[in-house]
Order: C-alpha cells, then sequence, then structure tokens
C-alpha cells in the first residue's frame, strides 16, 4: 500500500485521545465516589461514638452530613472543571487528527483501499468522541444538579439551626 | 492522576462564599448561610464588624487566633472600635489564660481601646449552654449550635435570631459578673 505512513497515524492519534478522555472520565468519576464515600464514613451511626456533650444526636449526624457532602460537592466540582478543560483539549486534537487522515483524500492523493479503512476508522473514532463528550456533559449535569440538591438542604438546615437558638440558657434544661 | 490540590482549587470557592456573605449583608433578609471552616468563620466575622451598628457581643471559647487573629478581622474590629466612642464590644471567654490572651493579635489589637468589656464564664456558668456566637445590635450574627463543632449558621438582619442572642448575652453577661478580665 504506497501511501504516507506519518497520514496513517493519525487515527492512531485519535485513539490515543480518546482513550486518554476516557481514561480521564473514569478516573474522575472514581474520584468523586471515593470523596463521597469518605465523607460518608464520618458519618457515625454508633450513639457511642458521638462526642461526649452533644445532645442533640440527629442536629450532629445533620452537620456531619452537611460537612462531607460539602466537601464531595467540591470535590466533584472541580473535577468536572478539570475533566471539562481536558476534553475541550482532547477534542482539539482529535479533530486535529481527523483533519490530518481527511486532508490527502481531499487532495485525491489516497489508494481506494486506504481511505475506505481510515475514513471508517475515522468515522467511527469521531462518533466515540462525541459520544464521550457527551458523557462528559451528562456527568457535569449530575454533578450540578446533586449541588443544586445541597445548597436546597444546606438552606434547609441552616433554617433548622436558626430556630434553635434558645430564648434563655433555661430552654429546654430541667 | 492527579489529587485535589487545596490552596489552589479552594481560593475560588471561597471568592464565591465571600461575595455571598456580602451580598447577604447588603439584603438584610435574615437568610441563614452555613459556615464550617476557620476560612469561612473569617469572612462572617469580618462581615459581622462590618455590618454593625454600635455593638457586637461575643461568647466564645478563646477567641480562637486562626480565626479571630486574621488580619481582616483584626483590622475591621480595629475600625469598628475607632469609628465612635459610642460603639463597644462585650466579651464572654471561656478559657482564662494571661499569657495566651497577651499572644492573641485580636486581644492586643482591642486592648488599645477603651470600649470594650471583657468577662470570663465560670464551669457553672458553662454548664447552662452548649454554643458560641457573635452578635451585633442591628440583627447580624454567627451562631454555633454545638460549642464543640466549628459549625455554625449566619445571618444578616434576622430580627428574631438577633433579639434572643442579645438577650442570652444580657443574661450570661450579668451572670459572668464576679470575673471582669483585664487585658
Amino acid at each position: 500500500m504506497p501511501y504516507p505512513d506519518w497520514t496513517s497515524l493519525a487515527p492512531l492519534v485519535l485513539a490515543m485521545s480518546l482513550a486518554y478522555l476516557r481514561l480521564e472520565v473514569f478516573s474522575a468519576r472514581r474520584q468523586i465516589k471515593e470523596h463521597a464515600q469518605k465523607a460518608l464514613r464520618g458519618l457515625s451511626e454508633d450513639p457511642a461514638q458521638i462526642p461526649e456533650g452533644v445532645r442533640d444526636m440527629e442536629m450532629y449526624k445533620q452537620l456531619q452530613v452537611f460537612a462531607g457532602e460539602r466537601k464531595a460537592t467540591r470535590a466533584s466540582m472541580i473535577w468536572y472543571q478539570r475533566m471539562w478543560d481536558r476534553t475541550t483539549c482532547v477534542c482539539i486534537a482529535g479533530i486535529s487528527g481527523a483533519a490530518v487522515v481527511i486532508a490527502p483524500f481531499v487532495r485525491l492523493e489516497c489508494p481506494d483501499e486506504w481511505f475506505g479503512i481510515s475514513l471508517t476508522i475515522t468515522i467511527i473514532l469521531l462518533v466515540c468522541l462525541v459520544v464521550e463528550v457527551f458523557f462528559v456533559l451528562y456527568s457535569g449535569l449530575a454533578v450540578k444538579n446533586s449541588i443544586e440538591l445541597i445548597d436546597y438542604h444546606s438552606v434547609e438546615l441552616s433554617k433548622a439551626i436558626q430556630t434553635k437558638i434558645p430564648e434563655s440558657t433555661m430552654d429546654g434544661r430541667p | 492522576m492527579g489529587t485535589i490540590s487545596s490552596v489552589s482549587e479552594y481560593v475560588p470557592e471561597l471568592a464565591r462564599y465571600r461575595r455571598k456573605v456580602g451580598r447577604l449583608a447588603e439584603l438584610r433578609t435574615g437568610a441563614p448561610i452555613l459556615n464550617s471552616s476557620p476560612d469561612h468563620a473569617e469572612i462572617v466575622i469580618q462581615q459581622i464588624f462590618q455590618s454593625a451598628e454600635h455593638s457586637v457581643d461575643i461568647l466564645s471559647g478563646n477567641l480562637t487566633p486562626r480565626v479571630y487573629g486574621r488580619d481582616l478581622v483584626v483590622r475591621e474590629v480595629s475600625l469598628f472600635l475607632a469609628e465612635s466612642h459610642r460603639n463597644r464590644v462585650q466579651i464572654i471567654l471561656e478559657q482564662d489564660c494571661v499569657e495566651d490572651r497577651r499572644l492573641n493579635p485580636f486581644l492586643r489589637e482591642i486592648s488599645k481601646f477603651e470600649n470594650v468589656e471583657m468577662r470570663h464564664a465560670s464551669e457553672d456558668v458553662k454548664k447552662l449552654y452548649d454554643f458560641h456566637y457573635i452578635v451585633t445590635d442591628n440583627n447580624c450574627y454567627r451562631f454555633e449550635p454545638d460549642r464543640q463543632y466549628a459549625v455554625a449558621v449566619a445571618a444578616f438582619g434576622h430580627e428574631i435570631g438577633g433579639k434572643r442572642l442579645r438577650s442570652l448575652h444580657k443574661e450570661l453577661w450579668e451572670r459572668c459578673a464576679e470575673h471582669k478580665l483585664d487585658f
């Protein structure tokens, strides 16, 4: 097949970009999950582990959950921002790679068999790339939704704490 | 893959928090905002001193330098006290250690002013409550429901909360009458 080798590497570059993006998405999701689990571990269900002096166990648990959720959300936001930055880079690399593959065909310098194989590979990889980008956007939407949910709960929790301000030091004491 | 580098990525979130606190202080709707780190506490306390009209009442363990000792808080309390001789700050401290008080940047700064009073909460008084607070005369406050945890709620212009905290302060202040502290 008398076709310049460097152009045939373009689909490979595209595939590597895609693999990198996939790895990023996977890693980001794993990190988000880990942070969430770590946050939940801070929440103790065992009354013996509730620090002495904390009378209102429900409030303590809510506060712990809130602190954990905030950390997890912050981590999710950070990873989503990173993921988005990298997706942009990978998309640019992918489109450049595709352009390199397609350019010789436009100039009609390519034998038919190479045209078919390379074009098919390029189209498959571009479709995969588009799917990955949608996947990243979907993850972002999930993070956004969870942030909104946590914001809602944090406002409710704040209101609950506001109502706990006693009127006198004798409130609720024997 | 990378890990989260806390400082550089935490800063934009703090800037957002600061903007939100500033907006709440401006609107004075009494809407609450949660507060659960020394960085958040610094932002809220600085804003509280900025929003206060004539008085600020504080109940704290030792006015921890990690929050109260930060430059912005120290500057703001100093500006508040310097604004008028009628402005006053009343502080009830739970921990009484002269050496530590002399090291605390916040306490060192306010010791220059005459319109500051400080009392100590004895063990008996401490048994009466679990909370900590800072509250102004115009209903801006930061309230920690449990003094063991740095989780608190802050509000600007919340009348019910502000009134209750001022009344609590008055009650506790009277109970601490015999334990006046010098700088």
